[in-house]
C-alpha cells in the first residue's frame, strides 16, 4: 500500500517542486529531479511485479482507499488505489517508457528555452497516467483521463508561440471532449445503475443487472450495452480511434519525446486499459463487444492504408500508431483482453522507440539544415536520404523497431499481433474472419510503409543540400543510450507471450507468460469464446502473418530501394487513390464541412444576433438609460443653495408628515 | 392676566417685526426691523423667568451682532444690492412648504402635552436666588468644559473671520 | 386666563417664528438677508429651550441658550467675512449668481 502511494507521489513531488521552483536553481536540476522520481517509481513498479510474481493468484491483489474523497449521503467516492497484474503492468510501462524519455529528453531539450516547463510537464503526465492506471473507482479513473488529457494539450502546444502547434493542441482538447462527453455520461450510467462507482463493487454486481434495459429515445437499451458502448465513445477519443483519431496525427506538432511518450505508449492506451479494465461489463454487452472489435478492425486497416503515403516521418508513425491501437482494440473486442494488454506492451516499447528514433532523426537534420541555412521541413522524409551512415545507431535501433512493428520473429511485435490475429481467427464466426482479414491487409501495409520511411530516411543518396551533409551527426549519448535500452526490450519483450505453438513461454524460461499472469485482472472472460485451432491451421496462420510482414518489406524494398522511380509512377497512376491518402481521406475536411463550419455559423449568429443585439443591447442600454436618466434630474441640480434648502426642509416636512401620521 | 397681556403683545409685535425683517427689500430697514424684533424677545424672555438671557438678547444680539451687521451693509454698496431682484422663482413653492411645516409644527405644539423630569429651579428659587446667579452657578459647575470649549469656539470663529476678510495678512 | 402663561404659547410663537425665518431663508437672495433669516430661527430655538426651562423648572435650557448665543455670534462673524471675501471677488451678493455648486 505504502509502495503503491509512492509510486503516485514522487512524480507529483517532481512535479511540484520543479514547478514551483524551478528557477531558483540551475537547470540541470529540472531534469535530474524528475528523471530521479520516475527511475524510483520504475524501481517501485519492477517490485510491485515482482511481489505479484512469488505470489500468483492473491486476489484482490493490492486494494485499498486511501481517503474518502466525497462523501454525500449514498454517493461516496474514495481516492484509493488498486494493483492487480494489468495495473502492475501498465505501471512498468509508464514509469519504463516514462525514464527512458526523461534521459532522452535532456538531450533533445538541450537547448530549448522551455526546459523546465517541458520537465515540470512530463512529472505532471507521468503521475496523471499513474493515477489512471491505479485508481480503484471510476471516478478516479476519470479524474486521471482527464489530467492525461489536459498534459497532452500542455505538451502538444509546448511551442505554443508556433500557430501550428496551438491549433494542434486545441484540437486534441476538443476532439478529446466529445470522447469524454461520453466517457462521462458512462460513469453517470454507472452511478445509476449500481449506484457506486468502485471497480469491485460495479464487476461483481455486473451479472445482475445483465438482463436490465434502459429507456433511451423510446427504445428499450439493455443497460450494460449502453455503459460499453458510452465508455467505449471515451476510449475512441482518447485512443484516437476512427472517427475520433483526427487529433492524433496532428498532435505531432508537440516535442517528439512528449509523442513518443503520450502519444504512442502510455496515454493513447488508455482507452485500450480501460476496456480491459472494465472486462467483466464488456463480456456481458457483446454487441457493445463486437462494436469494439469492429472499430478496431476498420482503424487498423484505416490507419495503416494513409500510413502508406504520408511523407512526414512523425506523421507516418503517428498513423501507425492509431492502426495498432486499432489492433488492440480489436482483441479487446473479441474477448481477448490479455492479449490487448500484451500487445500494448510491447507496441509501448517498439513504438516509443520509434518515435523516440525519429525525434533523433529529426533533431540531427533541423540541426543541420539550421547550420547550413538551409530552410526546409526536417520532419518531411522527401528531405532525406541515405542517413545511416551518419547516424548508425539510430539507423539500427530503428530497424530493429521496424522489425517489431513488422511482426517479423522473433521480435516484440510478431508474438502479440501473431496472437491477435489468431484469436481473431479463431472467434469462429464470419466477424472474426473478416477483422482477420483486415488485420492481415494492415500488417501487410504496416511492414510496407515502416520500411518505406527506413528506406526513404537511411538509405538512397541524399536529398537534402550537399551543405547540410557534414553538419549531420548522430545524437548525443543521452539520447542514443535511451534507444539502445529500448531496442532491447522490444527484441525481448515478446518473449513473455511467446507462442504455444513454438513451446510457449516456459520455453524461455518464463513460466506461464503474460497471459495467465494477467488473467486474474479479467475475471472469468478471458477469450472465453476462442475455438482451439488444429496444429496444422495455427502453424498456417503463424506463417502467413510472417509473410505477409516479410512481402510488405519486399515491396517497399522494390519501390523504394530498387526502382525509386516506380514508386512516384504508382502514385500518377492511380491519382485518386494516392489523392484521397494523401489527404487522409479527407476526414478532416468533412468535419469541417458538416461541423466546423455550422459550429462557426452558429458561432457567428449566436455573435450577431444575440452578443451584439441582446448582450451588448442590455450593457449600452444600461448606460443609454443613465445617461438619459441624468439628463433628465440634472435641472435639478441648479446650483441655488435656496432650492437646496427649500429640497432639505421639504425632506423634513415629509419626514414630519410620516412620523405624525404612524403616531396620531 | 397682564402677564398674559404682555406676552400677547410681544408675540405679535415679534411677529410682525420677524415679517417686515424678512420682506423688506431695503437691507438697511431689515436691518432695523431686526433690532425692533431683538428687543422684543428680550421681553418674552423676561416673562419667561429669564431675566440674564433677556438681558444678553439685548447685550449680545441687539448690541454685537446687529451692530456687525450694520456694518457689512455699510461697506457694501447698498444701492447696488438694492438692484437684487428679491423674489425669485421657486419662492411661492418654497413658501408654501415652509407653511406646512409651520402648520405642522403649530398643531403638533398646541395640542402635545410635555410630560418631563422637573429640575429644581422653580420660580421660587430663582426669585430669592437671584437669576444670574442661578444661571452662573449651573454654567460654570456642570457645564464647564463646554463653557470653555465656547470661548474656544469664538475665538476659531475670530481668527477665521480676520482671515476671510483681510485682504491680505 | 389666569396662572402662568401656558407652555404651548412659546411654543407656538417659536414654530411660527421658525417658519417665519425658514421662509425668508428659502426665499430671499439677498445674502445678508438669509443671514439675518437665519438669526431669527435661533431665536426661535432660544424661545423655545426658555420656554421648557421654564416648565421643567431646569436651568440647562437657559445655559443652552448661551451656548446659542456663542454659535450664532460665531456664525455672524465667519458668515459675514465669507460675504464679505465673496463680494470682494463677484459685486453682488445675489445668491443665483453663486452658483457654483452646479457641475
Amino acid at each position: 500500500m505504502t509502495t503503491t502511494v509512492w509510486i503516485l507521489v514522487l512524480p507529483l513531488l517532481a512535479f511540484l517542486v520543479n514547478g514551483l521552483f524551478s528557477t531558483f536553481y540551475p537547470r540541470p536540476w529540472s531534469h535530474r529531479i524528475a528523471t530521479a522520481a520516475v527511475l524510483a517509481a520504475l524501481a517501485l513498479s519492477l517490485g510491485m511485479v515482482a511481489g505479484l510474481l512469488t505470489h500468483p493468484g492473491s486476489t484482490p491483489f493490492l486494494y485499498g482507499d486511501l481517503y474518502t474523497w466525497i462523501g454525500a449521503g449514498t454517493f461516496a467516492v474514495t481516492v484509493g488505489v488498486q494493483v492487480d497484474p494489468l495495473t502492475a503492468m501498465m505501471l512498468v510501462v509508464v514509469t519504463g517508457i516514462s525514464s527512458a524519455v526523461h534521459v532522452y529528453s535532456t538531450g533533445y531539450m538541450a537547448n530549448d528555452p522551455g526546459y523546465r516547463r517541458f520537465f515540470t510537464f512530463l512529472s505532471l503526465f507521468t503521475f496523471s497516467m499513474l493515477l489512471l492506471v491505479l485508481a480503484n473507482n471510476f471516478l478516479l479513473l476519470y479524474v486521471g483521463w482527464e489530467l492525461v488529457g489536459v498534459c497532452s494539450y500542455y505538451l502538444i502546444g509546448f511551442w505554443y508561440e508556433k500557430r501550428s502547434a496551438a491549433d494542434a493542441g486545441k484540437k486534441a482538447f476538443v476532439v478529446n471532449r466529445v470522447g469524454d462527453f461520453g466517457f462521462g455520461l458512462g460513469v453517470f450510467l454507472i452511478w445509476v445503475t449500481f449506484g457506486t462507482l468502485d471497480y469491485h463493487q460495479v464487476f461483481a454486481r455486473a451479472g445482475e443487472v445483465a438482463g436490465q434495459n434502459i429507456a433511451l429515445l423510446g427504445m428499450e437499451v439493455p443497460t450494460l450495452t449502453l455503459i460499453c458502448l458510452l465508455l467505449f465513445v471515451g476510449a475512441m477519443g482518447k485512443s484516437a480511434q476512427f472517427p475520433l483519431h483526427v487529433w492524433l496525427p496532428d498532435a505531432m506538432e508537440g516535442p517528439t519525446p512528449v509523442s513518443a511518450l503520450i502519444h504512442a505508449a502510455t496515454m493513447v492506451t488508455a482507452g485500450v486499459y480501460m476496456v480491459a479494465r472494465c472486462a467483466a461489463l464488456f463480456d456481458l454487452a457483446p454487441v457493445a463487444a463486437d462494436t469494439v472489435a469492429v472499430v478496431g478492425g476498420f482503424t487498423a486497416l484505416f490507419a495503416a492504408s494513409i500510413g502508406l503515403v504520408q511523407n512526414d516521418i512523425k506523421r507516418v508513425l503517428a498513423y501507425s500508431t492509431v492502426s495498432q491501437l486499432g489492433y488492440m482494440f480489436l482483441a479487446a473486442g473479441l474477448g481477448a483482453y490479455g492479449v490487448a494488454a500484451f500487445h500494448l506492451m510491447t507496441h509501448a516499447f517498439f513504438k516509443g522507440l520509434l518515435f523516440l528514433c525519429s525525434g533523433a532523426v529529426i533533431h540531427s537534420v533541423e540541426h543541420g539544415f539550421h547550420a547550413a541555412g538551409v530552410h526546409a521541413d526536417p520532419q518531411d522524409m522527401r528531405n532525406m536520404g541515405g542517413l545511416r551512415t551518419q547516424m548508425p545507431v539510430t539507423y539500427r535501433t530503428f530497424v530493429v523497431g521496424a522489425l517489431a512493428i513488422a511482426g517479423i520473429p522473433p521480435l516484440a511485435g510478431f508474438c502479440s499481433k501473431d496472437l491477435i490475429l489468431e484469436r481473431a481467427f479463431a472467434h469462429g464466426d464470419r466477424l472474426g474472419l473478416v477483422l482477420w482479414g483486415g488485420g492481415a491487409l494492415a500488417a501487410l501495409m504496416t511492414a510496407f510503409y515502416m520500411f518505406r520511411l527506413i528506406f526513404m530516411t537511411f538509405h538512397g543518396r541524399a536529398r537534402y543540400p550537399a551543405e547540410a551533409a557534414p553538419k549531420i551527426h548522430e545524437s548525443p549519448v543521452s539520447m542514443t543510450r535511451p534507444l539502445v535500452v529500448l531496442a532491447l526490450f522490444s527484441c525481448v519483450a515478446g518473449l513473455v507471450g511467446w507462442p504455444e505453438l513454438l513451446g510457449g513461454p516456459s520455453v524461455v524460461h518464463l513460466g506461464g507468460g503474460i497471459l495467465p499472469f494477467l488473467s486474474p485482472a479479467f475475471g472469468h472472460g478471458q477469450a472465453g469464446h476462442a475455438h482451439e485451432l488444429a496444429a496444422a491451421v495455427a502453424w498456417a496462420l503463424m506463417g502467413l502473418s510472417v509473410a505477409v510482414g516479410v512481402v510488405g518489406i519486399a515491396i517497399a524494398f522494390a519501390l523504394y530501394v530498387v526502382r525509386p522511380e516506380a514508386a512516384v509512377a504508382l502514385g500518377r497512376r492511380f491519382p485518386m487513390v494516392h489523392g484521397v491518402l494523401l489527404n487522409k481521406y479527407f476526414v478532416d475536411e468533412l468535419y469541417d464541412l458538416c461541423l466546423v463550419r455550422s459550429i462557426k455559423r452558429l458561432a457567428d449568429l449566436l455573435h450577431r444576433g444575440f452578443d451584439v443585439f441582446v448582450i451588448d443591447g442590455i450593457v449600452n442600454g444600461t448606460a443609454i438609460l443613465l445617461r438619459d436618466l441624468g439628463a433628465l434630474l440634472r435641472p435639478l441640480q441648479t446650483g441655488r443653495v435656496n432650492n437646496y434648502a427649500t429640497a432639505m426642509v421639504t425632506g423634513v416636512v415629509v419626514l414630519a408628515v410620516v412620523a405624525l401620521a404612524t403616531w396620531l | 392676566m397682564a402677564e398674559h397681556l404682555f406676552f400677547l403683545y410681544f408675540a405679535v409685535a415679534a411677529l410682525g417685526c420677524g415679517a417686515a425683517m424678512v420682506t423688506r427689500s431695503n437691507l438697511l430697514h431689515a436691518a432695523l426691523w431686526m433690532l425692533a424684533f431683538f428687543v422684543h424677545m428680550a421681553g418674552i424672555f423676561l416673562l419667561l423667568n429669564a431675566e440674564f438671557i433677556a438681558a444678553l438678547q439685548v447685550m449680545v444680539y441687539a448690541g454685537a451682532i446687529l451692530i456687525l451687521y450694520l456694518f457689512v451693509i455699510m461697506l457694501l454698496d447698498v444701492r447696488e444690492l438694492a438692484k437684487v431682484r428679491q423674489r425669485h422663482a421657486s419662492a411661492t413653492v418654497a413658501s408654501l412648504i415652509a407653511g406646512v411645516m409651520g402648520a405642522i409644527l403649530v398643531v403638533t405644539l398646541a395640542r402635545g402635552t410635555f410630560a418631563g423630569t422637573h429640575g429644581s429651579a422653580t420660580a421660587a428659587l430663582l426669585a430669592s436666588q437671584g437669576n444670574v446667579e442661578s444661571v452662573a452657578g449651573v454654567l460654570f459647575t456642570t457645564y464647564l468644559l463646554p463653557f470653555e470649549v465656547a470661548s474656544l469656539i469664538l475665538l476659531v470663529a475670530m481668527v477665521g473671520a480676520i482671515l476671510l476678510a483681510k485682504r491680505r495678512l | 386666563m389666569s396662572g402662568p402663561i401656558p407652555l404651548q404659547w412659546p411654543l407656538c410663537l417659536s414654530a411660527l417664528l421658525f417658519t417665519l425665518g425658514m421662509v425668508g431663508v428659502l426665499t430671499r437672495r439677498n445674502m445678508i438677508q438669509v443671514f439675518m433669516s437665519l438669526e431669527l430661527m435661533l431665536n426661535a430655538v432660544n424661545l423655545n429651550l426658555v420656554a421648557f426651562s421654564r416648565h421643567l423648572e431646569s436651568l440647562t435650557g437657559q445655559v443652552f441658550v448661551l451656548f446659542v448665543f456663542t454659535v450664532a455670534a460665531a456664525e455672524a462673524a465667519v458668515g459675514l467675512a465669507i460675504i464679505i471675501a465673496f463680494y470682494r471677488n463677484k459685486p453682488t451678493l445675489n445668491v443665483d449668481e453663486f452658483n457654483l455648486l452646479k457641475w
